[in-house]
């Protein structure tokens, strides 16, 4: 972990809870499926397991609720989706991000073809 | 015969995470031990981990216990509804508890004029004016609330024994 890396790595603690409620917002999944999603991703996950504590934040601030369901074996499991507040914190931010992205990117150097 | 095996690793596993997890509240500490647990028994309900290679290599991604509890700490303390100033803004976390240095500010600003007239208040101010704990609006009220008094005094004294 240079110093390179850390600008990076901020970005990605900023933008990795609205990449959950994104893969929320069509479907209800369970968390594994959620974080090998996420982790299919190149670059957006480093530790799956840190998933969790953010899911229980988001549930915490009333973005995403869970749902138990019988499992074929052992005890029932949860489902994540997402709440109305959810829904609208993901539009917020996705309106957000194209103008972040757009007012970083007339900045940058353009990438060569 | 590996079955055993892969028990043995998840309860390891499981074991490290109670253990760090140990200073984070009951009700969080409980929700992500029974998370992982089930993210565990998900995986191999869905078959991705047949042999103890697999059950390491899913170990492995999710990560170093501490690792994922030093998260939960991160992810504890309330945060105030931010969307792309987390961008913006430096880095900083929840504001720190007072430390010694705050606390004697507050006794110096306040009793430090009894003490030690005018050293002990100047000394709070410097200590006021450095330290990260205040806004620059409580800083200037608390300059206000010590220096007011003493130039009340000063101009109260010139103009009693000002010969008329």
């Amino acid at each position: 972990m240079g110093g390179a890396r850390q600008p990076l790595s901020q970005l990605r603690r900023g933008v990795l809870e609205y990449c959950v409620l994104s893969l929320l917002a069509d479907e209800q999944l369970y968390g594994f499926d959620l974080v090998r999603r996420l982790s299919s991703v190149d670059g957006m996950v480093t530790g799956e397991g840190t998933i969790y504590p953010l899911l229980s934040r988001l549930r915490r601030e009333g973005r995403v609720t869970t749902t138990w369901s019988e499992s074929e074996s052992g005890p029932p499991r949860r489902y994540y989706s997402l709440t109305a507040n959810g829904h609208s914190a993901l539009s917020t931010f996705t309106c957000d991000w194209r103008r972040f992205r757009d007012a970083v990117d007339s900045l940058l150097p353009q990438e060569s073809q | 015969m590996t079955a055993p095996l892969i028990e043995q690793l998840v309860v390891d596993y499981i074991a490290r995470l109670e253990r760090a997890a140990s200073t984070l509240p009951p009700g969080d500490r409980a929700d992500l031990i029974e998370e992982i647990r089930e993210h565990i028994d998900t995986a191999k309900e869905a078959g991705a981990v047949s042999d103890e290679a697999g059950m390491r290599t899913l170990l492995d991604r999710l990560g170093e216990p501490e690792a994922i509890v030093a998260s939960a700490r991160d992810d504890t303390a309330p945060r105030p509804d931010r969307q792309l100033s987390a961008f913006v803004e430096n880095p900083v976390g929840p504001a720190s508890p007072w430390g010694g240095l705050e606390i004697a500010t507050v006794i110096l600003l306040g009793l430090g004029a009894v003490v030690i007239p005018i050293l002990g208040p100047l000394v709070g101010l410097i200590l006021l004016w450095s330290s990260s704990q205040w806004t620059r609006r409580q800083k200037r009220i608390g300059t206000a609330i010590t220096v007011l008094p003493t130039l009340l005094g000063v101009v109260l004294s010139v103009l009693l024994f000002l010969p008329t």
